[in-house]
């Protein structure tokens, strides 16, 4: 079961958004655009599927919080941003969770595979 | 590897959530470029692609074009929002692709001409500050590949149709 407040900040499954990434890709498809964003749609899918993991929550109840305060933070929302975002990509590799998936996206990327 | 996925997806999740504190600031801040770019639009709205120095026979599919940009308000985080404008050169270059003329690929010289009368003619909304939203809060790494450097163009052209 999904923790009420990670899916309120990734979505339900069905509408979060990498599935909308997944129907506006078709559309990219048409236009022609390289494979280069669909690797990252599929990193980003992946991504939140981990980010559904219980070792995540206490990464979820982080970036709430966070998201919470920065409305207030009206003086240098970048550097904010910025340094929040930094230290979230550090706490997520340090749990390890997301791994093995990236290793799999480098063959499936080399055999030119799309999610 | 498992680094950069971790960049990619947090700044996607982040930025979709912030979109909505942060783009209506840039919009405020940059509202007098974005009306001094409306300005030039009207201004040179007669301007075709052979004015700007273009001799080929590339037929752009304004519609596509048109079509693609009406999708940038829906778009939140930096990196759909550079998609869309990425999209558009894309367009531009597999036009000049099909042209007839016998080249490896498409330069610089070819894309600007027709990017700029694209621009002109479309008048993207809140252009300028969406291009700044982008250089503000995108990887910067992401703005730096073979992506990157077709946005790039984006940000020359308009640069060229407002300092013109």
């Amino acid at each position: 079961m999904i923790p009420e407040d990670a899916e309120t900040l990734l979505g339900t499954p069905d509408e979060s958004e990498s599935a909308k990434d997944g129907k506006r890709k078709v559309t990219r498809e048409q236009e022609g655009e390289e494979a280069s964003h669909d690797t990252a749609e599929f990193y980003y899918a992946r991504f939140i599927e981990r980010m559904r993991h219980q070792s995540a929550r206490p990464l979820i109840a982080r970036i709430r919080a966070f998201l919470r305060a920065f409305p207030a933070r009206n003086t240098a929302p970048l550097e904010a941003y910025k340094a929040f975002h930094c230290e979230m990509v550090e706490k997520a590799s340090a749990l390890g969770i997301f791994k093995d998936e990236s290793r799999r996206v480098i063959s499936e990327g080399s055999n030119g595979a799309r999610s | 590897m498992e680094r950069g996925a971790n960049r990619i997806g947090m700044e996607y999740l982040l930025m979709n959530q912030l979109h909505d504190s942060v783009f209506p600031t840039i919009l405020g801040e940059f509202a007098e470029q974005e009306e001094h770019l409306r300005r030039k639009t009207v201004m040179y709205s007669w301007v075709l692609p052979e004015h700007l120095g273009y001799a080929g026979a590339a037929e752009v599919d304004f519609d596509a074009i048109t079509r693609e940009l009406s999708s940038l308000p829906q778009t939140r985080t930096p990196r759909d929002k550079m998609v869309v404008l990425v999209n558009v050169c894309r367009i531009i270059v597999s036009a000049l692709q099909s042209d007839g003329a016998e080249r490896q690929s498409a330069t610089a010289d070819d894309i600007l001409p027709l990017l700029i009368a694209v621009i002109i003619r479309s008048r993207p909304v809140n252009l300028v500050s969406t291009v700044k939203y982008i250089q503000m809060y995108r990887e910067p790494e992401q703005l730096t590949d073979s992506t990157g450097y077709l946005f790039t163009h984006v940000v020359h052209c308009l640069a060229a149709v407002t300092l013109s």
